[in-house]
């Protein structure tokens, strides 16, 4: 409402109206510009390749980032639990797909498809079931309690997941053999893009595109903005509010089932503190693009993936690996301090 | 408001149960507690048992109590589990071989864990544990131990402190230059800040890193590579023995083209394989640990290097087992080398200790360090033998350790504390397997350099 307000009123006072921050905001983006610009002259097959490394990378952090903003967007609550229930869903997928079906990507499409169905069946059941009941153990008695004592309480569930996943998968990262097939779809350059990648990469999307529609276009997801809005207010108009959130912890364990899976065919590798590493990072993607925006997690894994990659894989003045964590964090810093709202921000439910 | 309590409450005791699952994830057997009080000294025997939150109960099948105790120091949990444990297997074996006995001193020996299920690997806070157990446990006469240069780091200086000390402490494994001389790859202050009294009490009977840089080094040459990459995760032992690779490789003639980290916790490394293949580099050498997500790092260079560049890996990427498990066929032609010698390169000492107690193991196996390990007891058994039956007394005799048919065969400790047999093992991984390539002992003046 007020946005529009002041759209109307832009053109006159437009340009006076940038102030010392802005400039130094925007002169920053010129200069990242700048340096991919360069680079893309310099080795453009290296950031070609790069360039989709990092896409597909921030693709897979965006499945996670999604679990973390659904239910902040619903209880304004950051469940450190969702990247542990996310590990516990690669260790299912893990132990279903190799035990079970003892998947390989020599098996021919009409086995693996059937049978990586019921492996994503199995880990989205399993991880939604999981995640509802951590809400309703952890997190339902404490709804009235002082905001810091469910955050403790996800904390204590984050360590007691990871114990278990210990007991599961061991300290060691267990290799997971190559599911889907590790051929190249094409090549830059000499750079391989596979089509594991491509695969992994791509189903984010229709999973984005699957809960933007159910939050915006049912009546569930009514229920969901209702209650994220005003508890009280949403219970007095007939909605079961217990229930639509219990419903939003199976919607986000499920979610992280999903991640969980493809993580596990992504890395090929699964270890039992994976969750914590990744939670951080996704919950920093969900930050990024604006806390409880659904597309906004996706936009802030994927350029957080970006910026990971782009660092590590480019040659011209790229900072390199030594100090990928610093500059992640610190873009996360600088963006925040500029829009504190996060990228996609202004459409939190909770802003109205 | 009693019914949220109560759930309150529940979820209290998740916490706790998490806790605790995290400090007890090993798995530990339980042992007779004995209490504590001096123990030791005079020619009674009463010595008293280490805790058992970190420690075996006393290993002693000789008569009454023992006079003395000691201890081994390794990681006990994690990918390296079975080789430690066997290295404390062979341990107990030389003991037994000795009757429990160094020269007129009754000895018995406790196995101590420096290692957390969660880390799956040693752990700063137990190796500081465990090392003020030792020093206020009057019965500890030696220490074997550690496995990993950082843990040695935080126990040298405990027990060179400790009270009738210092302690003596022999290493089969570390192998971080800056534990007992200072080179190129070594932090200011060391070593001599490892050992606050003055007085030396650590040596080790393996190769350090800047042989095994060296080693390496000459490996690279030896393979036709022209143009290196160096990796390193970022650690004391990492960066250390891969700044020991690049100073070999310098001197040898090749190309560095480029020295940087890899993290850990990192969930892909398509971008630094990428930025490698740019570079033209025809070899690798990853410095660092297996654990560190090593297994993956292997995955992403081979897939995205190709299968023509070669990987070179330090000891950091043992048990060999451990990187085939963690890389799959990625780890296929890359090398690992391990300082010391293979079992089949033993005298006829070494070949007979393989042989006898190869036999105890159900596996039939005797792993390298097994072997070190075995050595190093005979060496601290010697050391209490000779000395006045004090602590000081057995760390000065571990300094005059001159081994001339032991079972690695000829070798003296400097006053440094280090080994003049300094070979370096090169396996190659074939099949999922390691075979042993070659042994490499580098010219000084290489080492040197590194």
């Amino acid at each position: 409402m007020s946005a529009s307000a002041s759209t109307e009123a832009l053109p006159t006072r437009w340009v006076p109206r940038v102030g010392l921050l802005p400039a130094i905001g925007l002169f920053l983006v010129l200069l990242v510009l700048v340096w991919l610009g360069v680079n893309l002259v310099k080795e453009p097959s290296a950031f070609a390749a790069t360039f989709l490394d990092g896409l597909t990378l921030g693709l897979v952090y965006g499945l996670v980032a999604l679990g973390y903003s659904l239910v902040y967007g619903i209880l304004e609550l950051i469940n450190f639990a969702h990247g542990d229930v996310f590990m516990l869903g690669s260790a299912i997928s893990f132990g279903v797909a190799t035990n079970w079906f003892s998947l390989h990507d020599t098996n021919s499409l009409g086995k693996l498809i059937p049978a990586l169905i019921a492996t994503l069946a199995m880990a989205m059941i399993v991880c939604a079931c999981l995640n509802a009941t951590i809400e309703f153990v952890a997190y339902r008695p404490l709804r009235s309690a002082p905001r810091l004592a469910p955050l403790i309480t996800a904390i204590g569930m984050s360590f007691f997941l990871q114990n278990v996943g210990l007991r599961f998968i061991g300290s060691a990262p267990v290799s997971v053999p190559n599911i889907l097939s590790h051929k190249a779809v094409f090549s830059i350059g000499g750079h391989e893009y596979r089509w594991y990648q491509l695969i992994v990469g791509v189903s984010t999307l229709p999973v984005l595109f699957g809960l933007v529609y159910l939050v915006q276009q049912t009546r569930q997801g009514k229920a969901m903005r209702a209650t994220a809005q005003d508890q009280d207010a949403a219970a007095m108009m007939g909605i079961n509010v217990n229930r639509t959130i219990s419903f939003t912890f199976f919607i986000a364990g499920a979610l992280a089932g999903v991640a969980g899976l493809l993580y596990a065919i992504y890395t090929t590798n699964i270890a039992y503190d994976q969750g914590f590493t990744l939670g951080l990072i996704a919950f920093t993607a969900a930050v990024l693009g604006g806390i409880g925006n659904l597309p906004g997690a996706v936009l802030g894994a994927v350029l957080i993936g970006l910026i990971q990659q782009f660092n590590e894989g480019l040659s011209w003045h790229a900072p390199g690996s030594d100090w990928t964590q610093s500059i992640v964090f610190s873009i996360l810093i600088l963006i925040l301090v500029f829009r504190p709202e996060g990228l996609l921000g202004e459409r939190t439910p909770e802003g109205g | 408001m009693s019914r949220r309590l109560f759930l309150g409450a529940l979820a209290a005791i998740a916490v706790i149960l998490a806790l605790v699952a995290a400090g007890c994830g090993g798995s530990k057997k339980s042992s007779s507690t004995t209490t504590g009080g001096g123990g030791g000294g005079g020619g009674g025997g009463n010595a008293s048992a280490l805790p058992a939150s970190s420690c075996s109960p006393i290993y002693y099948e000789g008569s009454g109590k023992p006079e003395f105790i000691f201890a081994s120091d390794l990681p006990l949990q994690g990918s390296g589990r079975t080789q430690t444990v066997q290295m404390t297997e062979a341990i107990k074996f030389i003991l037994k071989q000795h009757n429990f006995k160094a020269g007129d001193h009754t000895v018995g020996y406790q196995s101590c864990d420096d290692a957390t299920a969660q880390a799956g690997k040693w752990a700063s806070e137990k190796c500081s544990a465990n090392a003020n157990a030792y020093a206020n446990n009057k019965s500890v006469i030696g220490v074997i131990g550690t496995f990993n240069s950082g843990c040695a780091e935080i126990e040298i200086p405990i027990l060179n402190r400790a009270p009738d000390g210092p302690i003596g402490m022999i290493s089969p494994a570390n192998t971080y230059v800056g534990l007992t001389h200072a080179g190129p790859g070594t932090a200011a202050g060391e070593p001599d800040k490892y050992y606050p009294t003055g007085k030396r009490n650590y040596i080790r009977i393996v190769a350090a890193d800047d042989y095994q840089g060296a080693a390496d080094a000459t490996l690279a040459k030896q393979l036709g590579l022209k143009k290196v990459y160096i990796l390193n995760d970022k650690e004391a032992y990492g960066q250390g023995v891969a700044t020991d690779f690049k100073n070999s490789v310098s001197k040898l003639g090749l190309t560095v083209a480029g020295f940087s980290a890899w993290n850990g916790k990192a969930a892909s490394y398509e971008g630094i394989a990428t930025k490698i293949k740019q570079t033209g580099a025809d070899g690798v050498f990853l410095g660092g640990l297996i654990c560190e997500n090593g297994g993956k790092l292997v995955k992403d260079l081979r897939a995205g290097l190709g299968a023509n560049v070669k990987l070179l890996a330090p000891d950091g990427f043992t048990p060999i087992s451990a990187v085939v498990q963690g890389a799959g066929q990625a780890a296929e032609d890359m090398t690992v080398s391990v300082a010391g010698q293979p079992n089949e390169n033993l005298g006829a000492t070494g070949k007979k200790f393989v042989k006898d107690f190869g036999a105890t193991q159900s596996s039939g196996q005797v792993d390298p360090y097994s072997s070190y390990a075995a050595q190093a007891a005979e060496v601290l058994l010697t050391a209490i033998e000779n000395s006045d039956g004090t602590r000081a007394g057995v760390s000065d005799q571990l300094f005059k350790t001159d081994v001339s048919d032991g079972i690695l065969g000829a070798f003296k400790i400097n006053a440094e504390g280090d080994t003049n047999a300094n070979p370096v093992t090169i396996y190659s991984i074939k099949g999922g397997k390691q075979t042993t390539l070659k042994v490499i002992t580098p010219p000084t003046s290489l080492v040197k350099a590194a």
